[in-house]
């Protein structure tokens, strides 16, 4: 196998890793894909550029992630309980180098299930991927869901 | 307008029957809905939150009549410029007009009634209705008609029911603009009251004066009674348990790490969360205050030290330094020290002045409303401040906020409880027996966990339903 398609074949694995850790409600294995210093960020409009200066869906370092891991585990997180079922369906996936990391961009289609409601998040997502030992470290997850801008009901699964 | 079958108290009547004393209680009939029934002193009735009916006569009766906050003057500023919002279940358009005055707009075209603007702001120098070109001026007039001369001699392009309807009424507070679809009713300044203060005190925080909505904002939607918002949002008894799991978490966190630099919001967010963490006696500290027309705003968190007015760092020196500046070091102490909290202007706006934010509510039907959140930048303060405002909007109003996502899951949770359970009446008399009337200005006021907020709201709905005008 080329480098190439073994990098394709790589980041795809990890991404429907990080998929699976997701629907399954593993929120603390999911943090611990990302780096000490990543950033995961779902912007609020549509080609936001502006990280801090402009309100972001969710816009947070680890620590902050794992406070929302956190959270989601405690009994009486309402909003998360029933806990929801969910797909993350990852496809078309492509990647690049950038330097001695990936960036991986890929659509995302999340559904959502919980009292007999269905609802549906989509997106494009960029991963920026620090290759270690075994595997990726994610420096930076940026999902841009093509709802943004419009009015969301409350969403408790990270997308 | 519906008929009055019998007419309704007097404001400031209603407002003193908070429950505290007994009014014999008569019937007061518009369109056939009970008004006297639903807004009993003990509670409302279950059918306020799900009635179909009732929900078309608050549109009418209450959104149509009231002053309705439709948008800061920062959001329109040039002629042309619009912004598309809604006053109850009526889209309307904020037009900064050719002479910098405000106009409210209907958005739909009065040939076929199309909805004339899609886009939720812009610039424009008419609007054009894209089905048949019927073409108007920013102040609604009508100035084109493709074909015009196929039409009888009975047409006239001058006629006014052939121009977009509009607010009778629009006035701005310090740039807040607030509509009323009514020719008639109590100016604003007195209708907002006390509520005044809230407005004055986020401008005054801007040390050049000037505040614009600035870096987006969010909009939410819950499957719920659009009253529940305002009913929780000066409810003190609810945080310890609604959100007892994020401030379990961030208590958590605290202990984990000590010290470490954060990156993105240096430990504010976990401070918000924890800062639920309300125990009954904080509950006993945190003052209420219920206005009449139903606003409602809480009180005493940093006397009692419950709350610090500032965090102590360089950003907000700074920040104090050119508020002193601009107002000298006792009227600063007195903008940064003001001790009020969700100062909820009745029917549709929150106002948090200490944050820089307002939210806003948008029913859409009985069962579904949207609530937007925005936050401002002050002119003349550092930028981090205004780093800071987004921050707390992101944490407190993102549909994906730890905090608001339970509130919100409550809210649809009560809904469904009503539309499928068997309470006919809800209650909130917590509090109802030791809140205090501020003489002779028909407010009231608590210093412990009392439900007053939700009684002003109640006496507010009670007497926009059934006053005949």
């Amino acid at each position: 196998m080329n480098a190439e398609v073994l990098l394709q074949n790589n980041v795809q694995a990890f991404l429907i890793h990080e998929a699976d850790l997701l629907d399954r409600g593993l929120f603390g294995e999911w943090v611990d894909l990302f780096d000490e210093d990543g950033i995961y960020w779902v912007p609020s409009s549509p080609f936001q550029e502006d990280m801090l200066g402009q309100v972001s869906i969710i816009l947070e370092d680890k620590e902050l992630l794992k406070l929302r891991a956190t959270r989601l585990a405690h009994p009486n997180a309402h909003a998360f309980s029933p806990r929801p079922s969910t797909v993350h369906l990852v496809a078309n996936i492509s990647t690049t180098l950038e330097g001695e990391d990936v960036i991986a961009t890929s659509n995302l289609i999340m559904t959502v299930f919980r009292n007999d409601k269905e609802n549906q998040l989509s997106g494009r997502v960029t991963h920026k991927l620090r290759k270690v030992l075994n595997g990726f470290r994610i420096q930076l997850k940026r999902v841009d869901l093509i709802q943004a801008g419009g009015a969301f009901s409350a969403i408790t699964v990270p997308p | 307008m519906p008929v009055l079958t019998t007419p309704g108290k007097s404001l400031v009547e209603t407002i003193f029957d908070l429950g505290h004393s007994k009014f014999h209680t008569r019937r007061i009939m518009v369109d056939n809905i009970d008004i006297e029934a639903i807004a009993g002193k003990q509670g409302m009735l279950a059918r306020a939150y799900t009635d179909p009916e009732v929900f078309k006569l608050e549109m009418e009766r209450i959104f149509q009549r009231v002053w309705i906050f439709v948008g800061h003057e920062s959001q329109v500023p040039k002629p042309g410029n619009f912004r598309r919002t809604s006053i109850g279940t009526n889209e309307v358009l904020l037009v900064r007009q050719k002479d910098y005055s405000l106009k409210i707009l209907f958005n739909n075209c009065a040939h076929r009634g199309t909805r004339l603007c899609a886009a939720a702001e812009g610039n424009r120098t008419s609007f054009i209705c894209p089905y048949h070109a019927w073409t108007f001026d920013l102040d609604g007039t009508l100035k084109g008609v493709p074909d015009v001369e196929s039409y009888p001699t009975s047409f006239d392009i001058n006629d006014p029911s052939l121009h977009l309807k509009s607010a009778p009424r629009l006035q701005d507070y310090r740039g807040f603009i607030f509509a009323s679809l009514s020719e008639q009713g109590p100016n604003l300044i007195d209708y907002l009251g006390k509520m005044t203060d809230a407005i004055d005190n986020l401008v005054d925080r801007a040390p050049d004066g000037i505040i614009s909505v600035d870096g987006g904002h969010f909009r939410v939607r819950y499957s719920g009674n659009w009253k529940l918002h305002h009913e929780n949002a000066n409810d003190t008894v609810h945080p310890g348990f609604v959100h007892e799991s994020s401030v379990t978490a961030a208590r958590q966190s605290q202990k984990g790490k000590r010290g470490k630099a954060e990156p993105i919001d240096d430990g504010q967010t976990r401070g918000m969360m924890a800062s639920n963490g309300l125990s009954p006696k904080d509950w006993n500290t945190i003052e209420l205050n219920g206005m009449s027309n139903g606003h409602s705003f809480m009180s005493g968190f940093y006397k009692s030290g419950l709350l610090a007015p500032q965090r102590d760092d360089d950003v907000t020196r700074t920040y104090r330094t050119a508020l002193e500046k601009a107002h000298g070091k006792k009227r600063t102490d007195a903008i940064l020290g003001m001790d009020r909290f969700n100062n909820l202007i009745w029917p549709n706006l929150n106002v948090n002045s200490q944050f820089h934010q307002i939210r806003v509510v948008h029913p859409i039907s009985v069962n579904e409303t949207v609530i937007e959140g925005y936050c401002f930048r002050l002119k003349g303060a550092p930028e981090e401040i205004f780093y800071r405002s987004i921050r707390f909007l992101g944490t407190l109003v993102s549909p994906a906020s730890m905090i608001f996502s339970d509130d919100l899951e409550i809210f649809e949770r009560i809904q469904h409880g009503l539309e499928n359970g068997k309470l006919e009446r809800l209650d909130h008399r917590r509090g109802m027996a030791t809140d205090k009337p501020l003489n002779g200005t028909g407010n009231f006021h608590s210093t412990t966990s009392s439900e007053l907020p939700l009684r002003s709201q109640r006496a507010a709905w009670k007497y926009w339903m059934s006053a005949g005008q």
